[in-house]
């Protein structure tokens, strides 16, 4: 049957390039510039130097900080979408939404360097108006790195959310506040459970694609705000250790995996297309 | 409307500026004579960048290699993903969930261990030159997940009934296929095709680890910008990066919810 | 057996969907040039029995014949049945014309007779004026007319009608039956009408095939299967009937009586029944076929003793609900019959022997 061939291209070229190559890679030992194939367990001792070490816990923070915030501004938005817009203008919005995904991703990271760089748009703006004490000087900053991240991943927190937020009726919120429930009892009673496993999807997503990337800290963060993504990269691009970076990419994939298996009955497809 | 449905409203336009901003600026600035490069304001109008960005041999070949890359690299992940969602949602398939968590692993494994994990492969394990075809394999890999979800949505779609009244009028399987169901799945093959397009034409991390030297896509282009000195074209470049994604995303969207 | 000289032989076919048997061991064989309908509640196997005949679906055991041939392993594209579909599945892609003319194309008809073809099929069903529109422009009645000219455009010698009428509105939906009717006649090929309307499959059927939970009950024509119903179902099913279980007390050359749950006796024509005295009975009684009188009971008839409990109004009659003991009888009486009727009047129910059917014992 012809399945077998789409399957056949996943096996051939993702699983056994990850699994059955990097793996074994990861082994190997670096004798000056020439791969040595003898097992060694070196590489993986040496991550945990401190500043690998430190590396991994401040791509994390990264990981966290992007996720909470996509979710503080996504959730609102979604909210807002779904029960104030009227209904015909509804698609349009997600569409809105949704749309700079799309729109060219080393793009939208230039753009912001335009924006935040000092004497950059935002300064213009800011001196224009007579606020030069307010100059922003964040960009090549952590903030600068995160602000990127949410700019390019949140709209994938709100599908997840709005694909929830859509079995919420209206009629739900009225009950409940007809019943004399505030604002906040509202949200933490009725909202927030219907809409959790939205809300567990888009963090898991925003999480794993921000703790696996490179180029944002690489162009938007200073030297010292680098993740495990650019530390794996420069062993590929420039010092060739490649068994090291193997051994990074595994360490790499073995805790996004197992974030995805723990939360894989959220990750519906419906979380991804409208 | 009370205070806080304006509080509200001013926060929903905060977020749609978050979202814009960074397209707009690097489009007013495409445009603009402003003097050095991103004074304040954005003055005047040209067309001048974009003239010099086709004047600039090596920026069109990288558009012409991004564009034919995606092409061949979307028609395979429409093609392949057409066979995923013609069986999943056709034939009972046995490891069904293990095989609809394999198809779309892509889209949330790193693309980064893709990339170092392909290149390791390609080079040392068949010891072959990765290049043209080993960045195509790279990206239709990553479209393949979306575009087998848009046509896996378009296939449940169609009424079964419509390809048994087609074989009742004596249509084989291929006829059937010919005839009925590849006209009404056509608007997600297409709009599975724009997504994948841009997925690929915008395409870095993959692209950046199996690339030979020498070789230019323009997300190549514009990275080594960004890192060794930026250009007024620049902005016309990613500016035309921007158009074209916005136009795909928007065509594809609405070729999706035209049958709903 | 000599299948070829019938149009369709199914033959003990089985088809199982998960833990839900959908037929069970079903066995039939259809004359040719027959207006056969294929009756019964939903659920009951009716739809399935049409798609294996089709060949949308494999019997999980048994044969099916077309014409003397077996086809129960041939795609539905080799087999010479086509199928007017519930929802009509009309290709929404395609013109009128395109959609009749899809089965002449795939037989390779020349432009010439593909036309002249779907323009018959077209005239036949008085949709000729319509031939350039999309299924979307048409009405639910329209839409119908086409998916049948696209199955008739192939002169097919057996035509399968899945529930066609059922989206209709009423009215409609009786016009068309006897459209159908006329064109079967008119064409003299097989027609199989699957309904779960039971006045559709008295006013169309040569042979009507009563069909429950898988099994094919009774097969007949209308008169044999409203005049002798083989199963309580079955009496139930076709028209309406009052169906009371009992217990025979008395035999007297062809008649019998018999005690009835629901507090009276009542006597029935036993003729050319073999019946013991003390059997258990099931018997049924069409409540068309009660009258109520005050007092006097007709020469020919016999009576029961009652209480009106309540009386509905249905248009032309009058459903009565008679509180008979320890259980009711429904009469149902035209209009006109009915003035004198009230709540907890005293009445007799007045039946025929000959009227009173026993189904089994």
């Amino acid at each position: 049957m012809f399945i077998s061939i789409p399957v056949a291209f996943l096996v051939v070229f993702m699983i056994i390039p990850s699994f059955f190559t990097l793996i074994p890679y990861s082994f190997y030992r670096l004798e000056g510039l020439v791969v040595v194939p003898e097992f060694t367990l070196e590489n993986y001792m040496r991550f945990f130097k401190p500043i690998y070490f430190s590396t991994l816990v401040r791509t994390l923070g990264y990981s966290v900080a992007a996720t909470i915030l996509s979710f503080i501004i996504m959730y609102p938005l979604a909210y807002y979408i779904w029960f104030k817009v009227p209904k015909e203008k509804r698609d349009l919005y997600v569409l809105l939404v949704i749309v700079p995904y799309w729109a060219g991703f080393l793009a939208r990271m230039y753009g912001w360097i335009v924006l935040l760089r000092g004497e950059g748009f935002i300064d213009g703006v800011l001196s224009f108006l007579g606020l030069e004490w307010l100059f922003i000087e964040i960009l090549y900053t952590p903030i600068a790195v995160i602000i990127g991240f949410v700019h390019v991943y949140s709209p994938l927190m709100f599908l997840a959310i709005y694909s929830s937020m859509r079995n919420v009726e209206k009629s739900y919120i009225d009950a409940a506040s007809d019943l004399g429930a505030g604002p906040l009892k509202i949200f933490t009673n009725i909202l927030l459970p219907l809409t959790k496993p939205g809300v567990i999807a888009g963090s898991i997503i925003v999480f794993v694609l921000v703790f696996g990337s490179f180029v944002t800290p690489a162009l938007l963060g200073g030297p010292g705000d680098i993740m495990l993504g650019n530390i794996i990269e420069r062993q590929f691009k420039q010092t060739i250790d490649w068994p090291f970076g193997s051994a990074l990419a595994v360490l790499m994939i073995m805790i996004v995996l197992s974030i995805l298996i723990v939360f894989r009955r959220y990750l519906t497809t419906r979380v991804f297309v409208i | 409307m009370s205070l806080k449905d304006y509080i509200f409203r001013l926060a929903v336009a905060l977020i749609f500026i978050f979202l814009y901003l960074p397209s707009v600026v690097i489009i007013l600035y495409s445009f603009s004579i402003t003097k050095g490069l991103f004074g304040f304001p954005p003055l005047g109008f040209t067309l001048k960048w974009y003239e010099d960005m086709f004047r600039d041999q090596t920026v069109v070949t990288a558009l012409v290699n991004s564009i034919v890359i995606a092409v061949v690299s979307s028609a395979l992940s429409v093609g392949l993903g057409f066979m995923l969602a013609f069986a999943l949602t056709r034939y009972r398939v046995r490891f069904k969930p293990i095989i609809e968590s394999l198809v779309y692993l892509p889209m949330l494994i790193p693309p980064l261990i893709i990339g170092i994990s392909m290149l390791l492969f390609i080079s040392r394990v068949l010891t072959l030159k990765t290049g043209f075809w080993s960045i195509v394999v790279g990206h239709t890999l990553l479209a393949l997940p979306l575009s087998t979800l848009i046509l896996n949505a378009g296939m449940s779609r169609i009424d079964k009934t419509l390809e048994w009244a087609a074989m009742d009028l004596g249509a084989d399987n291929i006829k059937t296929l010919r005839y009925v169901t590849l006209p009404l799945v056509y608007p997600s093959i297409l709009s599975a095709f724009l997504i994948s397009f841009i997925i690929s034409f915008d395409e870095f991390i993959v692209t950046y680890f199996l690339a030979p030297p020498g070789f230019q896509t323009l997300p190549l282009w514009i990275w080594s910008q960004l890192r060794f000195g930026i250009t007024n074209v620049l902005n016309a470049i990613a500016s035309v990066v921007i158009y074209i994604g916005i136009t795909a995303a928007v065509v594809s969207q609405m070729l999706r919810s035209r049958y709903r | 057996m000599n299948t070829s000289s019938y149009s369709v032989v199914v033959d003990n076919v089985s088809k199982r969907f998960r833990d839900h048997i959908a037929l069970d061991r079903v066995s039939l064989s259809i004359e040719k040039g027959k207006f056969i309908v294929i009756l019964g509640p939903s659920g009951a196997g009716k739809s399935t029995l049409l798609k294996i005949i089709a060949g949308f679906e494999k019997p999980d055991s048994g044969k099916v014949y077309l014409e003397g041939e077996d086809v129960t392993n041939k795609p539905p594209y080799k087999r010479n049945v086509n199928t007017v579909f519930q929802n009509y599945a009309l290709f929404p892609h395609m013109t009128v014309f395109d959609n009749v003319a899809f089965g002449l194309r795939m037989k390779g008809y020349s432009r010439d007779e593909i036309a002249r073809k779907v323009k018959w099929a077209l005239d036949l069903v008085n949709m000729g004026s319509h031939i350039n529109k999309y299924p979307t422009q048409l009405s639910g009645g329209e839409q119908q007319r086409v998916a049948l000219a696209r199955a008739l455009v192939n002169e097919p010698p057996v035509l399968l009608l899945d529930e066609p009428l059922g989206q209709l509105d009423l009215k409609l939906r009786r016009r068309m039956q006897r459209e159908l009717k006329d064109l079967q006649r008119k064409l003299g090929s097989t027609f199989i009408h699957v309904t779960h309307d039971q006045e559709e499959a008295m006013s169309m059927a040569d042979i009507i095939v009563v069909m429950n939970r898988g099994k094919i009950l009774q097969v007949g024509t209308p008169e044999e299967i409203y005049e002798n119903p083989s199963s309580g179902f079955v009496a139930d099913f076709i028209g309406e009937a009052n169906i009371l279980k009992g217990v025979v007390r008395d035999i007297d050359r062809n008649s019998i009586t018999i005690e009835t749950d629901r507090g009276f006796s009542i006597r029935a024509d036993s003729s050319g029944k073999d019946i013991d005295v003390g059997s258990n009975i099931i018997i049924a009684i069409r409540p068309e076929e009660l009258m109520l009188s005050r007092s006097e009971v007709p020469e020919g008839y016999r009576h029961i003793d009652g209480v009106v409990r309540d009386y509905i109004f249905m248009g032309s009659f009058v459903d009565c609900y008679i509180d008979t003991g320890s259980g009711e009888l429904r009469v149902r009486l035209p209009k006109g019959e009915a003035f004198w009727i009230e709540r907890r009047a005293r009445v007799k129910v007045l039946y025929r022997p000959d009227r009173v059917r026993i189904l089994s014992q």
